[in-house]
């Protein structure tokens, strides 16, 4: 009769722990069921995608057709708006005109073509999510382009990161509408399917017709090494840093070829974040030297005027693109460069933990 | 008559243009005297030795074909004289080297193996981009937006960088 409580007790304990174990493992088996689907629906559609900065948004329309993982393509039909529908009164006019026809002149010729639709989900990235992100499934039943929804928010658990709503569909597990939510909660960026059929016979019928005109790109040499590898290709040991910001953990090591140059890419991700580490040995040509300009330029004459910090001895040059932050340097041969969508502070702890680690070996 | 007249007549009369009377004296003279018979022929000699030296003056056209001809030549030598030139080996070999520094500069400055720094820092951003825009379980998305107002400086620069990043290669 004594051991009664203690056995209510513990039965409790077990009932909550398949109640509430059984929810979350549900979820990431949503969330595999979703990238499953992803790789194995086919699928043609027609879909919204919009960007949000600071400084306004852009909204385009995207064709996708995925038949299979290979023949996966998605190409930009339009553009909603431009520059100018952001406020064109605060714009010094001329000078605005003259830049977005030049990045217009730059960009055209690479939009509306079909481009590669590599959808590239590992079941360590979604354990990584489930590990460092609270999963939630709501059953909703919203309907998106006709086909009834139902909504997986992934939520951080550590604070500074970004947040998911997935809304796939309920019959075949495709995502349908996406949003992602910065670490204020504002929405940034989403994309919703307002046309899609998941009928074979539409989509063979549309890939026999697109085929044509669909010109394969080929596929990025990056192949996975091991640690011992990338020794050999840096003829040095990788420096990695000692400091990760929390929940991070080394994916994977790739050798990468740029030209003749062959740096390794470090890339370390808490399953829906990641950021990289490029180490090379080879030579680099100096910032200074005489090329002559092309695409591209813009983002390196903004790179320029970037601030310089100094951590130990080193000079480091601070970089930001889009959403990502990056540092760049080099030390005892090796030229660094580190890059994520990571608030600035953290990733230059990373930083930190990289040249303190080498200054005390 | 006298022997200065007759020597003074001796051009005309052998030209015949002097009076009929007036020959018929030098004819006579002549016949008789030996000094101005010996001028007389000394001065046929003269005669034949200057039409022997004398040329027709050339007409314009002559003249102009003339140099036409003359140029014609200076010009096929000229060309001749490069022709020559340019097949000689040493010019040949120093016009293949030439060639293939020109070459092999243009390549150095367009297409090196070596790339340049800024270069490898748009691939390095280009690698990350391409990952995150093909895989709707990842996020670009962290850092909060700052207010429109502190930002107008660089006003929709960073909406076209995405982008940018969105279409790159």
């Amino acid at each position: 009769m004594r051991m009664k409580p203690l056995f209510l007790f513990y039965c409790l304990v077990l009932f909550v722990f398949i109640l509430t174990s059984s929810s979350v493992f549900a979820d990431v088996d949503t969330l595999k069921r979703i990238a499953e689907a992803e790789s194995d629906v086919a699928y043609v559609g027609l879909r919204l995608k919009t960007f949000s900065t600071s400084s306004g948004s852009r909204t385009m329309e995207e064709m996708v057709i995925h038949r299979t993982v290979e023949d996966s393509y998605r190409k930009v039909v339009s553009i909603v708006g431009g520059p100018k529908s952001i406020t064109e009164e605060n714009k010094p006019e001329k000078q605005g005109d003259d830049n977005n026809r030049n990045r217009n002149d730059r960009r055209r010729g690479r939009e509306f073509r079909w481009m590669r639709h590599r959808s590239q989900f590992s079941i360590k990235e979604i354990e990584l999510i489930a590990q460092n992100y609270d999963l939630e499934l709501r059953l909703r039943g919203e309907k998106f382009a006709g086909h009834e929804t139902d909504l997986l928010i992934i939520k951080p658990k550590f604070t500074g990161r970004s947040t998911k709503h997935i809304y796939f569909s309920r019959e075949k597990g495709v995502i349908l509408r996406l949003e992602d939510l910065d670490s204020a909660g504002i929405l940034r960026d989403m994309f919703v399917y307002n046309r899609i059929s998941f009928d074979a016979k539409v989509v063979n019928n549309k890939w026999e017709s697109l085929k044509k005109e669909i010109k394969p790109e080929p596929r990025s040499n990056s192949p996975v090494i091991t640690i011992a590898e990338a020794e050999k290709v840096l003829k040095k040991k990788p420096i990695q840093p000692k400091y990760l910001p929390p929940g991070f953990q080394l994916q994977g090591l790739y050798k990468l070829q740029f030209r003749g140059n062959h740096p390794i890419r470090l890339k370390y991700s808490d399953g829906l974040l990641d950021f990289n580490l490029y180490e090379t040995t080879e030579e680099v040509r100096s910032e200074e030297s005489n090329r002559p300009n092309n695409r591209g330029d813009r983002n390196r004459d903004r790179d320029r005027d970037r601030p310089v910090i100094k951590i130990g001895e080193i000079s480091v040059r601070k970089y930001q693109r889009g959403s990502d932050n990056a540092f760049g340097w080099s030390s005892d041969g090796i030229n660094f460069f580190l890059s994520g969508p990571i608030p600035v502070d953290e990733l230059q702890k990373v930083v930190e933990s990289i040249i303190v680690k080498k200054d005390t070996k | 008559m006298k022997h200065h007249r007759i020597q003074k007549h001796l051009s005309a009369y052998l030209d015949n243009e002097l009076t009929s009377v007036l020959q018929k004296q030098m004819d006579d003279h002549i016949r008789v005297c030996q000094e101005c018979k010996d001028m007389l022929a000394d001065f046929k000699v003269n005669r034949e030795l200057i039409a022997e030296l004398e040329q027709p003056a050339p007409s314009m056209k002559d003249a102009v074909l003339a140099k036409i001809r003359e140029t014609e030549n200076v010009g096929d030598n000229f060309i001749s004289t490069l022709r020559r030139w340019i097949f000689r080996p040493i010019t040949v070999g120093a016009t293949a080297f030439s060639t293939v520094c020109l070459v092999v500069a243009l390549y150095y400055f367009t297409y090196s193996p070596v790339p340049q720094y800024d270069e490898l820092v748009d691939f390095y951003f280009g690698v990350h981009t391409e990952e995150v825009a093909n895989n709707p379980l990842k996020s670009n998305v962290v850092t909060p937006l700052s207010s429109p107002e502190t930002d107008t400086e660089d006003f929709g620069e960073e909406t076209e960088t995405l982008l940018d990043l969105y279409f790159e290669d």
